[in-house]
């Protein structure tokens, strides 16, 4: 089956990608492949950023009170 | 008398069987490996016992009139030689590349990458040559008269070798059974491992002006909360887990390691796994990998084909890495030293060190080490990933 017809009629099956010719089994695998460990690592950025926000957010807080208590004594 | 003496002395004869005289290339080769751990220092704690391993499995050894290979560790081995059961322990069960993973996480700090997280992408970006060299080797294969599922397999596992992440393409290798050609491509990943600051500089100088080399980059040297330290590792393994479950092997040991570094509880048993179990498996991994290398299936087209590819791989996962850094710079106001892409392949801390003595041989001022290590630690994670999601694509196409 034709790379393009893939795309255009969007029949992205498992059978009909094992049909593929062999070029286009491998141009699969590449773009399929390459986007998706960036998208992977894209969530483990998130993850760090994440990360960082809420253990700066909880800090603040623990800075705040700690201040509070200071000045309430 | 003649008889007796032949039977006593049947290594000798050995040689005169069929294609035996191959063994002797074999004991070259071995020597040349042992040659450059020794004399020029390549990855020294892999090449030797690679090399002696080779030698070793290459030996003659006659049983019941048959002369065979010694402990050999295919076909034509004894069932029981040392280096088969070592092979079926440790290769055949993926046991050693996972429990190298251990070692590797707790040796890796991730502080780096957490002061610069968007250098996370150049570990994705320096995996281009994995999938460059896996299209360009399936293109190949049929050629060879190797047919379309096999040349998915193989052509996934010498794409791999780009990583340059040794345990990593053992694993995806042994994932599909390509044991004929483990050797080779064992070989072929450990080697170009070592030779980072060889193959690495001249890549770099190709698609780099003297002007990109000279670029600083800002570094803040703020502690990392500990908080974040432990929970990266746990939440990298259930992200990887649920997105690319084929990667759990290799991102869950090299995360367990991490964590016991990290945690700050079992300062022990992270010491052990840095030093005692990184050693004990490399040994017993080099050997096994070195009796992979019995000469008649060592010794063909295919081999040479797949060193070259490796190679190819691995000059384009580093040529990737250093694209993307100059793409981003097009949008970039402070601009990132392109150099630094380089460092997005698996090869820690070999490839960080290489682009700072880059950096440094243009400008002795030049600091950039943290960022190229926090890209090479991004590196280890692309590689895994990568590796992970070509043996579930792969996996899909051959079902």
């Amino acid at each position: 089956m034709d790379f393009n017809t893939l795309l255009l009629e969007s029949r992205f099956s498992i059978d009909n990608i094992q049909a593929m010719d062999l070029w286009a089994q491998g141009l699969f695998v590449v773009v399929v492949g390459l986007i998706g460990v960036f998208l992977v690592l894209l969530l483990f950025f998130v993850t760090i950023i994440v990360m960082q926000k809420i253990v700066e957010a909880s800090d603040l807080r623990k800075a705040k009170k700690a201040g509070d208590s200071e000045s309430a004594s | 008398m003649f008889e007796v003496l032949k039977e006593i002395f049947s290594g000798i004869n050995f040689f005169s069987y069929g294609d035996n005289w191959k063994a002797l290339i074999m004991y070259v080769i071995g020597g040349i490996l042992i040659y450059l751990a020794i004399k020029k220092g390549y990855e020294p704690t892999l090449l030797l016992p690679i090399g002696f391993g080779a030698i070793l499995v290459n030996l003659p050894l006659s049983i019941a009139g048959e002369p065979t290979t010694v402990a050999g560790v295919l076909d034509k081995a004894a069932d029981s030689g040392f280096l088969k059961i070592l092979f079926d322990a440790g290769i055949a069960t993926e046991l050693f590349p996972i429990l190298i993973f251990v070692a590797i996480g707790a040796m890796i700090d991730f502080t780096p990458l957490f002061k610069n997280p968007y250098m996370i992408f150049f570990g994705a970006a320096a995996q281009f040559g994995i999938f460059v060299t896996f299209f360009v080797t399936l293109m190949i294969l049929p050629l060879l008269g190797i047919d379309n599922i096999y040349a998915l397999k193989l052509a996934s596992a010498i794409g791999i070798i780009g990583a340059a992440d040794g345990p990593t393409t053992l694993f995806v290798a042994n994932h599909f059974s390509l044991t004929e050609y483990l050797g080779p491509i064992s070989v072929a990943a450990y080697s170009y491992m070592s030779l980072v600051p060889i193959i690495q500089p001249p890549v770099i100088k190709a698609l780099t002006s003297k002007k990109e080399r000279l670029i600083r980059m800002d570094y803040h040297e703020e502690p990392v909360s500990k908080t974040i330290k432990i929970l990266f590792p746990i939440l990298v393994t259930i992200i990887a887990g649920i997105i690319v479950p084929m990667s759990v092997p290799l991102v869950g040991s090299l995360m367990f390691g991490n964590l016991i570094r990290e945690c700050g509880v079992l300062e022990s048993l992270s010491q052990t796994a840095q030093h005692e179990l990184a050693n004990l498996i490399t040994l017993l991994l080099g050997i096994t990998i070195g009796a992979t290398m019995v000469a008649d299936k060592f010794i063909n087209p295919v081999t040479g084909l797949i060193l070259l590819l490796g190679l190819f791989a691995f000059i384009f996962d580093t040529a990737g890495g250093v694209l993307f850094a100059k793409f981003l710079n097009l949008f970039l106001k402070r601009k990132i030293n392109p150099m630094i892409g380089a460092a997005g392949i698996s090869a820690f801390p070999m490839s960080a060190r290489v682009v700072q003595k880059m950096a440094k041989d243009e400008d002795p001022t030049n600091f950039i080490l943290m960022q190229a290590i926090s890209a090479n630690v991004a590196g280890q994670l692309g590689s895994i990933v990568a590796g992970g999601l070509v043996i579930a694509l792969i996996d899909m196409l051959v079902k």
